[in-house]
């Protein structure tokens, strides 16, 4: 099995002197491709930084991300857009999905900046399956909690991307939900052959996974 | 208290971007108000300095008889009197010179030029009096006792008399003007004696111009005095036609009258309305998009009156910072600005003179404008702080704007960046309409103003002496010169002065590129008024089918159809006195064409009434001139179109030509154009300083939403770049939503603007202002304000997409987090 995300001697610092804090330190990792790796640790221990950093959201202070055997360092910022609406699903804890925009056209949105024709069968099953086929024209306020994480989720995999980063997509759901949420992320991972990179606090979900990673003070420690 | 006044200065502190635009925009409602105060102050004083030097004269009543002036001196309301007579023109080669009997009956008035400086009246026969230009223009040095030989003819139409004077006092002139004018254009005087007067006019054919003051200046209005002056000229059998009313004066020196009191109002109403709807839409666009916020606020215990003061204190500390610097800049824009015009004008000004240092500060001005900025700041906060103080603690968390009116969106099946733009739109449809209204009323306003101010034309103004081409060579004839018959038109026309020989010759200058003729023709009428009294003539021209618009344009009365006043003999009259001399539409006048020494009778009808000048009272169409089939050539003018390249040379050799002939005159282009260009100037420029701030508070307003809109959504950015918006998506994103602001704010401007342009030019129009007479459709402000509009966008967008740049996309996300 092939490496698709890769971190080498990753640094992310912020402040300096006294106040240096060190988000991420020094870490070195391998996730395969289809791999469903949960990445857990306290409260500010830099799990949503390295999650950050491995979609190219934030710059790190120093070492490297590598995206499916290329260095993103040397991507340009037009490359670096290119790559996140091809390769990279984001779930974000809060949702963050465009209020302007209905639950059709915020799932639809990175096909459509892609300026690709929209799979609209494709869409339509992923709707199904997240049971928001009835959601269709609604605008984002008018929707639930789970609602909405279950768009953001469809959202990232509807350009059928490599790899879905989701930070703590169970944060804001009571449990039942979550678990809904969760089980339906790792079906969409096996039936796209994707690689899954969740954050949680939640044990169980953390169980769930390939494999999990635990972070302390920036630094992997298991 | 202080609580809320902490909590405004440290929001105002957070939000550093809006309340840098507030104050400006605080700042440039001052300065216009300041700047439009201060004008008007310097104006007024400048008009008071002038009018004050100009003398002190209420009216002048012309034309009044020996029993008139009489009855002037022993009317209970005159205060001063002072009679000016034309005794005779000087017949100097073409010397545009005058003689006039001059006399002081009651004291009391005073003037600016003319004074005596040197010497004493004319008061014998022989003696003379007048400014040194005078004496030099005759080639006769201005001392006193130097003697003198006048031709001149009495009373402009007696025999020729030639005399010797003793010059006996110089009096004060203007300065020559700054700029070339024609000698011709030039009007030299001087004064002589009574006797001499008296010796050569007979009692009854005297005819005096009398200056004259009436009692009350300090206790009545301008109104007021008008109506004094109207009932005094009653009194006394002047005609409402020979009243001349020292408008300048009476403004300047008595109270204003109501009249002047409700335009002065009205431009400031103007201005604090548009300023406030400004003011306004940036608060708008503040509480709705500081809802969650008050929402917190308010969850945690503040009441409406406190959410209230809270947009009052920040509305307020920034007016106290902001209007001091707009106080500033509104003083010192036309305290530097001002003199500058003034002094444009001056050089070009035949009348103007030096002027004293012009006094525009204003301490009522000032008062009023911080009343005025601070109470128009309280008025467009007062819908938004009841917005705010409504927001409810629960809504205000979960607010998300248009939330309770949308659920649905119908939406695309595909989405792309202009899509995106569109729909941000749309859901902030109310914020986007209060912008485009506000943006497109600034506009509007400029718009209008630019219409007007378009027509103030120089060309215009010029062409009224220049109908076409470059220069007009035209006769210098008379119509009914008893003595000198040879001076009349008929007369002239046979010496065939304009012939096709001489024509050709002017076509040989090297430069000239064409000549067209105008004729006209001497008539006379048995019909009964003024005009044809004692066998009085007047002139009949054409005028072709192609200017049939611009007759119709100044049309008092009556109707033109051409092709009907082709097989009628519909004529056109050009005055405005048509009631008077009882010629209206439909009258049929009988005349007798003179046509060198041959006469012939016609009948003329009149069709319309449409003074927009020109020499020829009557114009014929064309056809029925040419159909007249005149012995003579009956040209009277030369229009002459050239090489714009040769311009100097061709006016050396047309004024050569012009000073050969004792009857010819020149105009020619250059110098119309200077003369209008001084009138012009003086009202345009300051109106477009007036325009230019418009345009820039209408734009804070639109950086205000963009930017406003941009804040709002920068998570919604973010996130948008997060699922793959490049860069230059995001820009083509904001592009299109500027784009949108910016065609909305357009088509407000050239529809809704053009017509109320249009209406603003037909008001001024309807009351002579600048003698506007023709719209000129303002193309290089449209294409001006288009440009400006879209640079500007171009230029927010860009300066908010650095600003983005700048942060790191997670820190964008996190934002609001």
């Amino acid at each position: 099995m092939k490496t698709i995300l890769e971190t080498k001697e990753l640094c992310k610092y912020y402040g300096s002197d006294e106040n240096l804090v060190k988000a991420v330190d020094h870490v070195n990792l391998k996730i395969m491709q289809g791999e469903f790796v949960s990445i857990v640790g306290k409260s500010g221990s830099g799990k949503s930084t390295l999650l950050h950093l491995l979609g190219g959201l934030d710059n790190p202070t120093s070492g490297e991300v590598w995206v499916d055997g290329k260095n993103i360092a040397d991507f340009s910022k037009e490359q670096l857009a290119v790559t996140r609406r091809r390769q990279i699903g984001f779930v974000f804890q809060a949702f963050n999905l465009v209020s302007s925009l209905n639950v059709w056209e915020n799932v639809v949105l990175p096909v459509g900046l892609d300026g690709k024709k929209v799979d609209e069968g494709f869409v339509k099953d992923i709707l199904r399956t997240l049971g928001l086929e009835k959601k269709e024209k609604n605008l984002p306020n008018t929707l639930s909690g789970g609602q909405q994480q279950r768009t953001a989720i469809a959202r990232a995999i509807a350009a059928k991307p490599s790899i879905v980063l989701a930070d703590e997509p169970t944060g804001n759901l009571d449990t039942g939900t979550g678990d809904e949420v969760i089980a339906l992320l790792k079906l969409s991972a096996k039936k796209y052959g994707q690689t899954l990179v969740v954050i949680t606090h939640n044990e169980d979900i953390a169980q769930m996974a390939d494999r999990t990673i635990v972070i302390e003070d920036g630094k992997i420690v298991m | 208290m202080t609580t809320i006044k902490n909590l405004a200065i440290s929001r105002l502190r957070f939000n550093k971007s809006r309340t840098i635009l507030t104050a400006i925009a605080i700042m440039l409602t001052t300065t216009l108000l300041m700047g439009v105060g201060t004008s008007a102050e310097g104006i007024l004083n400048i008009n008071r300095q002038q009018a004050l030097f100009n003398g002190n004269t209420h009216a002048m009543f012309k034309s009044l008889t020996q029993e008139q002036v009489k009855k002037l001196q022993n009317h209970k309301d005159v205060e001063s009197i002072e009679i000016n007579e034309l005794f005779a023109t000087v017949e100097y080669g073409k010397m545009n010179g005058f003689l006039v009997f001059h006399d002081v009956v009651k004291e009391g008035i005073y003037h600016g030029v003319g004074n005596l400086i040197e010497g004493h009246e004319a008061q014998k026969m022989d003696e003379i009096c007048g400014p040194k230009s005078f004496f030099e223009r005759i080639g006769v040095e201005p001392v006193i006792g130097n003697k003198i030989h006048i031709s001149f003819r009495p009373g402009g139409k007696g025999r020729i008399e030639t005399r010797e004077f003793t010059i006996c006092g110089i009096l004060s002139e203007n300065d020559v003007p700054g700029f070339d004018v024609s000698d011709t254009r030039i009007a030299y005087g001087a004064s002589v004696s009574e006797a001499l007067a008296n010796a050569y006019i007979p009692d009854k054919e005297r005819s005096y111009n009398t200056n004259i003051r009436v009692v009350g200046e300090n206790r009545l209005n301008c109104d007021e005095i008008e109506k004094v002056i109207n009932e005094t000229a009653a009194d006394v059998g002047c005609d409402k036609v020979n009243i001349i009313l020292n408008r300048e004066y009476l403004i300047m020196q008595t109270e204003m009258g109501t009249e002047t009191k409700a335009v002065v109002a009205g431009i400031s109403l103007i201005i604090i309305l548009f300023s406030g709807l400004v003011i306004y839409s940036i608060y708008y666009v503040s509480v709705i998009t500081d809802v969650q916020e008050i929402g917190k606020l308010k969850a945690l215990g503040a009441s409406d009156r406190q959410i209230k003061r809270l947009f009052l204190t920040e509305g307020f500390r920034i007016s106290f910072f902001a209007v001091p610097f707009g106080l500033v800049f509104g003083y010192l824009i036309p305290y530097f600005a001002l003199p500058v015009i003034f002094k444009e004008a001056m050089k070009v000004n035949t009348v103007a003179d030096e002027v004293d240092r012009l006094h525009m500060f204003s301490a009522p001005v000032l008062a009023l404008v911080v009343a005025a900025v601070f109470v128009t700041v309280y008025l467009s906060l007062i819908r938004p702080m009841k917005m705010a103080a409504k927001v409810s603690p629960v809504e205000a968390i979960r607010y998300q704007e248009s939330s309770r009116r949308r659920k649905m969106r119908k939406g695309n099946k595909n989405v792309n960046v202009f899509r995106l733009s569109a729909a941000n739109l749309v859901q902030n449809r109310r914020r986007t309409l209060v912008t485009m209204l506000t943006m497109g009323f600034s506009c509007v306003l400029f718009m209008s103003l630019a219409g007007t101010m378009n027509s103030m034309s120089t060309l215009d103004m010029a062409r009224r002496n220049i109908k076409e081409g470059d220069f007009r060579l035209t006769l210098d004839y008379a119509c009914n010169d008893k003595e000198y018959p040879e001076n009349n038109l008929d007369q002239l026309s046979m010496r065939n002065l304009f012939s096709d020989a001489f024509v050709e010759s002017i076509l040989q200058i090297d430069g000239v590129q064409g000549v067209e003729r105008e004729g006209g023709v001497l008539i006379g009428s048995d019909f009964s008024n003024e005009l044809f009294e004692d066998g009085g003539r007047i002139s009949l021209s054409w005028f072709e089918r192609e200017d049939v618009k611009e007759y119709e344009d100044g049309m008092k009365a009556g109707k033109i159809d051409y092709d009907s006043m082709v097989s009628g003999n519909g004529v056109i009259l050009t005055t405005v006195f048509y009631e008077m001399y009882g010629m209206l539409p439909g009258t049929v006048i009988p005349v007798t064409v003179y046509d060198g020494d041959r006469q012939f009778t016609m009948d003329v009808r009149i069709d319309a009434v449409s003074p927009v000048g020109g020499d020829h009272l009557l114009l014929l169409p064309r056809e029925v001139y040419e159909r007249l089939n005149l012995q003579y050539d009956s040209t009277v003018d030369l229009y002459i179109s050239i090489d714009q390249n040769k311009y100097e040379e061709v006016k050396d050799a047309l004024t050569e030509i012009a000073d050969a002939e004792a009857y010819f005159r020149l105009y020619s282009m250059d110098e119309e154009m200077a003369m209008g260009r001084m009138s012009v100037s003086l009202i345009k420029y300051p109106m477009y300083l007036v325009l230019a701030l418009v345009a820039v508070i209408g734009f804070m307003n639109l950086v205000n939403t963009m930017i406003t809109s941009v804040i709002t959504r920068k998570r919604e950015l973010g996130v948008l770049q997060a699922v793959g918006l490049s860069e230059s998506q995001l820009t083509k994103m904001l592009v299109g939503e500027g784009a949108i602001f910016t065609a909305g704010t357009l088509a407000a401007s050239v529809t809704i603007g053009n017509l109320f342009g249009y209406l603003v030019f037909l008001k001024a129009k309807s009351t002579g202002f600048m003698s506007i007479s023709r719209y000129h459709y303002p193309v290089v402000e449209t294409i001006g304000l288009t440009v400006a509009l879209i640079l500007g966008q171009i230029a927010i967008t860009y300066f908010i997409r650095h600003r983005i740049r700048k942060e790191s996309l997670i820190d964008t996300i996190r934002c609001s987090e």
